[in-house]
């Protein structure tokens, strides 16, 4: 049996409860490689101007973007880390598909 | 996201990593504890800001608790989260000694301060941020200016606290987009917060019909979106998901595995709000073992 707190410290009388959600359409749209995941904002964001694909470098490293604020992430790229992912869809009562998902494990 | 911790309670394992994600695992069908993952503790019940909904009824003529002298402290687990409020908290004066103890004991304390404190003790509440003494930080949340959403934005794990019913739509509005992270309340009716439903009960249904609607829009505008248990039924937050996310997305009810203590009066319950309250003794798992068989 597995349960999940994503994102929050207890900070309140009773047992938190917490969802980490994006919309499917910029969820759909990470998955088409049309944004990034901000790993460490947990957000997804467009491509920056200066962003550098895996064949544009010389030394063949993985595709990837640091920014000071974090590493940027392609959909394939955030799949490839070794950690165990969860995911959930739900449609709001205005009928838009709502994605949460999210990566844990130790980075250590 | 790195690993704060991991330990063995009961019957599974548990991982805390330093943004709050905690994660309960085993083979089996259930996860049984043997003492609590999370404590929400008052340490004072001293505040001056008089806020009419305050269920806790605290006051400037509220007293501190004697926080340096409760055995059952040293039978706290390594990594058992602490949920520190009042009353004020940052205003006791022991408060730093306090939680050097629980840092060296390998505990997580966090804090949850109203917005006005949270302003004017900032430098204070980033000292404690900078020498880990919290992790955690709840600030209270009714009125949003700018400087406060600027101010919420320079730590990670500031968690937004907003009640059901007594935050307005305009407010709540203004922090949607800003990278924050909300922790929903439920209403509770008991002490000044009765006092306060039955004077404006109009003013509740306008807030919290809204915020029943918008839910689903609202959780898209915040990093994440969490609930109290209260708020959990008086939101019907389960209208949200399946059966398979919401099993593994509810963390438990009540003292199954959580329990409050009242540092100033030395009781404790299942929650805050119960009112079946015992005398604190020495040890914790036996409380938490009383606390779990009243349920």
């Amino acid at each position: 049996m597995k349960q999940i707190r994503v994102g929050v410290f207890e900070t309140n009388s009773s047992s938190t409860h917490s969802l980490t959600i994006v919309s499917e359409e910029d969820y759909e749209k990470w998955k088409a490689g049309e944004l990034l995941l901000d790993t460490d904002k947990e957000e997804l964001v467009p491509f920056p101007k200066d962003y550098v694909k895996k064949e544009e470098t010389e030394d063949n490293n993985d595709e990837y973007f640091e920014d000071g604020d974090g590493v940027l992430k392609t959909y394939e790229q955030w799949l490839d880390t070794e950690k165990e992912d969860y995911f959930g869809k739900f449609t709001t009562k205005s009928g838009d598909e709502v994605v949460a998902f999210g990566k844990y494990g130790y980075d250590g | 996201m790195n690993l704060l911790g991991e330990y063995t309670n009961g019957n599974y394992g548990v991982k805390i990593f330093g943004d709050g994600t905690k994660v309960r695992e085993n083979d089996l069908d259930n996860l049984t504890p043997s003492f609590p993952e999370n404590i929400d503790i008052k340490i004072t019940d001293y505040c001056d800001r008089g806020c009419p909904f305050c269920h806790e009824n605290s006051t400037v003529k509220g007293v501190h608790g004697d926080i340096l002298n409760q055995d059952f402290i040293k039978t706290l687990s390594p990594f058992t989260e602490l949920a520190l409020g009042g009353g004020n908290p940052i205003d006791h004066p022991d408060l730093v000694e306090f939680l050097k103890e629980l840092k060296e004991r390998k505990i997580i304390a966090n804090v949850t301060v109203n917005q006005k404190h949270f302003i004017e003790s900032k430098p204070f509440i980033d000292y404690l941020v900078s020498e880990k003494l919290i992790y955690g930080l709840g600030v209270s949340v009714t009125e949003v200016t700018d400087e406060l959403i600027s101010l919420l934005q320079e730590n990670p794990n500031i968690v937004i606290h907003v009640i059901y019913g007594v935050i307005e739509e305009s407010e709540l509005k203004k922090l949607y987009n800003k990278g924050l992270k909300v922790l929903i309340l439920g209403y509770k009716i008991f002490r000044r917060g009765e006092t306060w439903y039955n004077k404006h009960d109009d003013i509740f249904e306008v807030n919290s019909n809204w915020m029943f609607t918008e839910l689903p829009e609202m959780a898209k505008h915040f990093r994440v979106v969490s609930f109290d248990n209260l708020a959990i039924r008086q939101l019907e937050v389960k209208r949200l998901m399946s059966e398979k996310k919401w099993n593994d997305f509810y963390m438990g009810d009540d003292g199954q595995y959580t329990m409050y203590i009242d540092m100033v009066k030395k009781e404790f319950a299942s929650s805050s709000t119960s009112t079946q309250r015992l005398t604190v003794t020495d040890d914790i798992v036996d409380m938490f073992n009383i606390v779990r068989n009243q349920n």
